[in-house]
């Protein structure tokens, strides 16, 4: 601890080897408010470490809260079995060949924030407007990638770690959510041909 | 120099995040979820004002970094960084990655963290104006709340796991795997590229027996980098290390963390400019002494 305090001094150290190039020597005013700074300091440090430490209360809460920036960090501490469920979207062509049809289809903030309103749209019965607007996206756009695809789907899977780190990426069960046809524009029919 | 750095890396956060940001502020208000200081708004803002909020963060990190008239642009850079990352998880999912990063930038906000290497400094030797000796003592108190902070919030991370339905079991291969498999499994199906390197060792559970183990010994013992300077080093070290880890095997990207500016306020940050003007004066004196030799 000893060690620690020395920061301080030698931050103060930089600053008064600033000055003295400068020809400028250091004025001893406000020492008496030290006592008085150092305690507001202390407690608001106190402070900031207890709302740091104060969520891990939300561990034995029957539905804990999470928030920002102070968190109790639950990522990773999820019991999981063998297997997992996954709510997700695929395209089809006129053939029935699958497509994987990428979050950003979905919504603009990331993989794991578009992720979770995936799941809460599907939770809330909504999978049929969330598949809308995925195959109107999927429509209108130019790209030769998703130029085949006929009908798109939201479907929930539910996979085996082991047979699909194994090369089996078949789902044990699948459940579809919602199934849109895909209306072309205009623009994108002319590149997908 | 913490300031310095931890500025960089608040303020090219929110520039390389700059459209991906902007673009949430026009999703569907259905899926608003207010958190932390946003809780104070019932419906989302107009899109324009998060974008005006986000150029207004972008504009006060420049004198924060520059150390430009910090009594004002200090508080009011971290006020702007913790609202504006509000916002951003404020549409049903929380990223972990950002909560140091601000919390960090709030310590320094309030500190005086501009009388060396900044603007402010510059401009009071060119007035005459000298610091107060009886500031000494309070950089070394903001260092050492970064570092408590830091600690702290790892801490929190370790307890959640053991306080989780899988207790101290967390740490054994097959659970930790499992959380691997099941980030991997929705990467992939949701079009994101996945971690290649975990296909190679999902069959070896005694590896994610040690990521397990090694995770636990971190964020467990992470109270204890602040009994001395070098704990605190190894600490950090290990901790910077272990996310690497992560990225290899599990491709979870937490940059601040990887970039190791996390971990700046555990070394001795303010001597990095003290050792580049001696490197200076010693190959000025160098080429000094060559210069009548060649002559």
């Amino acid at each position: 601890m000893r060690e620690r305090t020395e920061g301080g001094a030698k931050v103060y150290r930089l600053v008064s080897r600033s000055t003295e190039t400068h020809g400028i020597g250091t004025s001893a005013g406000q020492s008496l408010h030290i006592p008085v700074r150092k305690a507001l300091a202390g407690l608001v440090g106190f402070l900031l470490l207890g709302a740091t430490l104060a969520p891990i209360v939300q561990n034995w809460r029957p539905t804990p809260r999470d928030s920002f920036p102070f968190s109790y960090y639950p990522m990773f501490s999820a019991k999981r079995g063998d297997t997992y469920v996954v709510n997700y979207m695929v395209g089809l062509d006129e053939q029935g060949n699958r497509y994987t049809i990428p979050f950003s289809f979905a919504g603009s903030g990331g993989h794991n924030q578009t992720r979770r309103q995936i799941d809460r749209l599907v939770r809330e019965g909504k999978a049929a407007m969330l598949c809308q607007a995925i195959a109107d996206k999927v429509g209108s756009d130019a790209g030769p990638v998703y130029a085949h695809a006929v009908t798109v789907r939201v479907v929930t899977g539910e996979f085996r770690f082991d047979d699909y780190f194994n090369g089996n990426k078949t789902p044990e069960k699948e459940r579809i959510r919602a199934t849109c046809q895909v209306a072309r524009t205009e623009q994108a029919k002319e590149v997908g041909h | 120099m913490l300031r310095i750095l931890l500025g960089m890396f608040a303020f090219c956060l929110v520039a390389a995040n700059y459209f991906i940001w902007s673009a949430i502020g026009y999703t569907s208000p259905e899926l608003f979820k207010p958190v932390g200081v946003v809780s104070i708004l019932s419906q989302p803002l107009a899109p324009v004002v998060n974008q005006v909020l986000l150029i207004g963060t972008l504009l006060l990190g420049v004198p924060f970094i520059l150390g430009w008239r910090y009594q004002i642009t200090g508080p009011a850079f971290s006020a702007f960084l913790l609202w504006v990352i509000s916002y951003r998880l404020s549409w049903s999912m929380i990223y972990h990655s950002m909560h140091l990063v601000v919390l960090h930038i709030l310590v320094l906000g309030f500190s005086p963290a501009a009388d060396a290497l900044s603007l402010d400094a510059h401009r009071r030797s060119l007035a005459g104006a000298g610091q107060e000796a009886s500031r000494a003592w309070q950089y070394g108190f903001a260092i050492r709340l970064i570092c408590a902070v830091t600690v702290c919030a790892y801490f929190v991370t370790g307890i959640a796991k053991v306080a989780s339905p899988l207790g101290w079991s967390w740490a054994t291969g097959r659970s930790i795997r499992s959380q691997v498999a099941a980030d991997a499994i929705r990467k992939e199906l949701l079009g994101t590229s996945g971690a290649g390197l975990f296909y190679r060792v999902y069959n070896y559970v005694w590896l994610f027996t040690i990521m397990g183990l090694l995770s636990f010994i971190v964020e467990l013992g992470a109270p204890l980098a602040l009994l001395n300077k070098r704990l605190g080093r190894l600490w950090a070290a290990t901790a910077y290390l272990m996310h690497w880890g992560i990225l290899f095997i599990m491709a979870i990207e937490f940059r601040y963390h990887l970039s190791g500016i996390l971990y700046a306020s555990f070394f001795d940050m303010e001597r990095v400019p003290v050792w580049l003007n001696a490197l200076r004066a010693r190959l000025a004196a160098r080429l000094v002494r060559a210069t009548p030799a060649k002559a």
